[in-house]
């Protein structure tokens, strides 16, 4: 397109410039002629002068002159003529006049080839002007081109005294200068013309009619005379057809060098272009891309290169990205923060994980992102208010900013070396919602690693918060995944994280990492986690009961409530997999309720059949510092009219232990109202004997680890002998769980423990089979037993 | 040096062509010289003139063509450059003339000023 346009260009100029050339052309050929006429015009003048330098030397034209008649001039002028004149001579001579002193003519010749022989005397008016000269003026020569009246064409006239100083007279020779002015052609060699008012009088063979002024042009030159009237025009000719030849291979050259200044002046000007506006403005489309990527990029300014326009706009670019930046800030304050804790909140932190995801994808780094929640959040909400709740999140908020702050400075200068980009991202410290804090970890990737910071992460935690009046101790679960080993999509992660905090909560840890084995179920789990809530609700949980021996009666005096989900499509659900569940979803606190609930009834239930059995029922750990729990218990005895002696709560030593204060609070309330409790699990957890003292404890179960490897190991033997001892000497019952075979019963007879629990005596069963089991056991309670309802037979 | 000598003399008058003529015809007697030789001249020379080359000029060559020592005596040669019309002068001083004209432009001025002249 651009070379399309310069070589329009190039012709246009090309023509004009040729136009220019063409007029150039005309005017040095009519200078050309100019010149070459008035040499020929001196030719002839100086020929014209020594002719009649001759004519009046000649003797016989003398004499005549120095006659007193002056007679014989015609005939001495032609005798002359015919003997020096012919057609070869370098003039045409037309005619000579004589004439006297006082201008009177006296004689003309006749002769000669050229001869007009008429009448007037030829140039008669030049001749008068001549006459009417004065002083020295007489004595010159003159000379002019002139014409006569006819049309027979232009005459060149000399005018000059004859005798020197004495001016005898005068000659005038006439000749017909046309020979003498055509020889310009051929001298030239260019075709001659002379026309005198339109007429031809002369007109070379190869003038060229066709006269455009494009094929042929003309160079004119005016015949004047002496008055500067045009007397006739010579005219030459130059065939241009050679010049535009040579006009068109030089137009031609033209075009291929302008092209190529062209291509040059184009390619400099792309380079131009591309350094001063095509590069800036991809660095800024470069920057615009990389902020699209990653926000804060917005802060970083783009070098302002190019031309001033581009500079301007990237100044405005950066300008705006800062204020753009601050927006941001602005923003994010408020969209992205926990407003309670200050904290980034889930939709920044999931930004945040994706960016540290897209920045590893890049640089290959691997991160850490631990899940963390309090063990005893929803306790502290619902003992001491939301108030404190909210105190506690903060306090525990900023604690884990704290000490992150320094961990992620301190991972940082341990993996000085790691490539840059990951440095970038800080740890980052969220508050999810509830009691859920999330911590993204760049760089940290490995298990020990991770496990310092959770070291820290549980120390920071450890001291007791300052919630106003009280100080409250809370500790924390922690699921740990690693990117890129456990997912690598952010939600995934997340996802995982919680599967590893759920099983750290299962298992009782401090936290947990991601394994598969976990997850086993992944999305089955997750559903079933959905459909958890609608079992409670739709009755889909049951109870199982296990059988409780007491050695004093030999009968069964107790159950041990075990609740089992018989789900619709999966078949039966073990309670080590949807208790934990219903933790994490914060579903314990109704299924403990409709445990109870239902246990209640149940017992109510063989009550009217006849059947005295107490219900033990689990605690869990999280309803343990559920403050409403009493009254809760104590509206439901009351609503189905039981005795609180009929329930046994059993409550696990590690739970105890976790808080035991608290613990103690609540335990000596259910104990006041009459509700049995009872240590689950006893001997693997730690407690103090002066701890389990002060407890309202009934019974202690001794875990059945301890049971199972009785006959053979001394040590469980010892540990069960002694543990019966000690409880008995703090007046509290035991219950042996994991009676397996005979042996095991008769030994923990001989040992006097109170209860048996087991597989020999049964396995957990539905309400109605331990009905059947228990008609035809030996240790069926009998009927009339009243004394046998309560743990410990209180 | 001779030069000045000859001009700054005051019988000797430098003449111009158109001076020449007047002279001529207010002084028919006026003798005009032409000191070239004989080869300059072939190519022509004013009428009326007389070829006498400075170098055959003497008193006695002079007194053959001038009548007095008060005769008019004009002399030309070649030109601006040409020296000989000089050195005639000189001569004519030597010989006792008492009024001479020297037509300094000689030949070309002539030609330059459209007389006629002969060969």
């Amino acid at each position: 397109m651009l070379m399309a346009v310069g070589i329009v260009i190039v012709v246009v100029e090309w023509d004009m410039s040729r136009q220019v050339v063409i007029e150039t052309y005309r005017d040095s050929l009519t200078e050309l002629l100019q010149h070459e006429v008035s040499e020929k015009l001196a030719d002839v003048s100086t020929l014209s002068q020594e002719l009649g330098q001759m004519v009046q030397q000649a003797p016989e034209v003398r004499q005549v002159l120095q006659l007193p008649t002056r007679s014989g001039a015609k005939h001495a002028l032609d005798e002359y003529v015919k003997q020096n004149f012919s057609s070869s001579n370098r003039l045409q001579l037309v005619q000579i006049y004589l004439y006297d002193s006082d201008f009177q003519l006296i004689g003309q010749s006749s002769h000669g080839p050229w001869a007009l022989n008429v009448d007037d005397v030829l140039c008669a008016e030049f001749m008068r002007r001549a006459e009417a000269a004065k002083g020295v003026e007489r004595m010159r020569v003159k000379q002019s081109l002139c014409m006569d009246d006819g049309e027979s064409g232009v005459f060149y006239t000399t005018v000059m005294p004859v005798g020197g100083f004495e001016m005898l007279g005068y000659l005038q020779l006439v000749i017909n200068p046309a020979s003498n002015l055509i020889l310009v052609g051929s001298e030239l060699g260019l075709p001659v013309r002379l026309i005198k008012n339109s007429n031809m009088i002369y007109r070379d063979a190869d003038w060229y009619a066709e006269d455009n002024g494009h094929t042929v042009i003309r160079g004119d030159y005016e015949l004047k005379d002496y008055d500067g009237a045009n007397l006739a025009t010579l005219s030459i000719q130059r065939d241009l057809s050679e010049l535009n030849n040579q006009l068109a291979k030089k137009r031609n050259v033209m075009i291929f060098v302008a092209t190529a200044i062209m291509l040059i002046a184009v390619s400099l000007a792309i380079w131009l272009l591309k350094s001063s506006i095509i590069t800036p403005l991809a660095t800024l489309t470069q920057q615009l891309r990389r902020v699209k990527e990653d926000r804060r990029m917005l802060t970083v300014p783009v070098e302002a290169n190019g031309n001033k326009d581009v500079q301007k706009l990237v100044e405005m670019f950066n300008d705006m990205a800062s204020e753009l930046a601050q927006a941001y800030d602005q923003y994010e304050k408020v969209a992205f923060t926990d407003q309670l804790t200050s904290l980034p909140n889930r939709v920044l932190f999931m930004d945040r994980l994706q960016q540290m995801i897209s920045l590893s994808a890049r640089h290959g780094e691997k991160f850490s992102v631990l899940l963390l929640d309090l063990d005893n959040f929803k306790e502290v909400n619902d003992t001491l208010g939301h108030g404190a709740g909210d105190m506690l999140l903060c306090q525990i908020g900023q604690r884990l900013k704290r000490i992150l702050r320094a961990s992620s400075t301190l991972a940082r200068i341990n993996d000085a070396n790691l490539p840059q980009g990951g440095g970038g991202v800080n740890a980052t410290v969220a508050r999810l919602g509830g009691d859920e804090f999330a911590i993204l970890l760049p760089n940290v990737y490995q298990v020990e690693a991770a496990l310092s910071i959770i070291n820290r992460i549980k120390d920071a935690i450890e001291p007791p918060v300052d919630i106003g009046e009280d100080m409250v101790v809370t500790a924390a679960s922690i699921g740990i995944v690693f990117f890129p080993e456990h997912a690598e999509d952010a939600r995934e992660l997340l996802r995982r994280a919680e599967v590893a905090l759920y099983a750290a909560k299962g298992l009782q840890s401090d936290f947990s990492i991601y394994d598969p084995s976990l997850d086993l179920h992944d999305a089955s789990y997750l559903s079933l986690k959905a459909e958890l809530k609608k079992a409670i609700d739709e009755n889909e949980l049951l109870l199982y009961y296990q059988p409780k021996l007491d050695f004093e009666t030999g009968r069964i005096t107790g159950v041990e409530a075990l609740a089992r989900w018989q789900h619709p499509q999966r078949g039966m659900i073990p309670p080590d997999q949807f208790i934990p569940m219903s933790e994490q979803r914060g579903l314990i606190g109704p299924l403990t309720e409709w445990a109870i609930g239902r246990a209640l009834r149940q017992c109510k239930e063989w009550q009217l059949q006849g059947v005295n059995l107490q219900v033990a029922v689990n605690l869990s750990s999280r309803v343990l510092f559920d403050m409403q729990l009493p009254n809760k218990i104590e509206s439901m005895l009351i609503s189905m009219q039981m005795s609180p002696s009929s329930l046994c709560l059993e409550i696990t030593e590690q739970a105890m232990m976790q808080d035991p204060t608290r613990a103690l609070v609540i335990l000596d309330r259910l104990s006041k109202m009459g509700i049995a409790l009872a240590i689950d699990d006893f001997g693997t957890g730690y407690s103090s004997l002066g701890y389990l003292k002060q407890l309202p404890v009934d019974e202690l179960k001794i875990d059945k680890t301890f049971v199972l490897d009785m006959h053979t190991s001394e040590d469980d033997a010892k540990i069960v002998h002694a543990t019966i001892d000690l409880a008995h000497n703090l007046g509290i019952k035991v219950v042996a769980e994991g009676v397996e075979n005979e042996t095991a019963l008769a030994m923990l007879h001989n040992l006097k423990c109170d209860y048996a629990q087991g597989y020999y005596l049964s396995r957990p069963l539905p309400a109605q089979e331990l009905i059947e089991w228990l008609h035809n056991s030996a240790w069926a309670e009998s009927n009339d037993n009243t004394n046998g309802v309560d743990c410990g037979g209180r | 040096m001779a030069a000045i000598a000859v001009a700054d003399l005051p019988q000797v008058n430098i003449i111009d062509a158109d001076q020449l003529v007047r002279l001529k015809w207010d002084h028919a007697d006026t003798v005009v010289i032409d000191a070239r030789n004989q080869a300059d001249r072939k190519y022509g020379y004013i009428e009326g003139s007389i070829g006498l080359s400075n170098v055959d000029t003497n008193c006695k060559s002079l007194a053959k063509y001038v009548t007095s020592l008060q005769t008019p005596l004009a002399v030309y040669c070649n030109g601006m450059r040409c020296e000989r019309s000089e050195k005639a002068i000189a001569i004519a001083i030597e010989c006792g003339y008492e009024q001479l004209y020297w037509f300094r432009g000689g030949f070309e001025a002539w030609k330059q000023g459209g007389y006629p002249y002969v060969r």
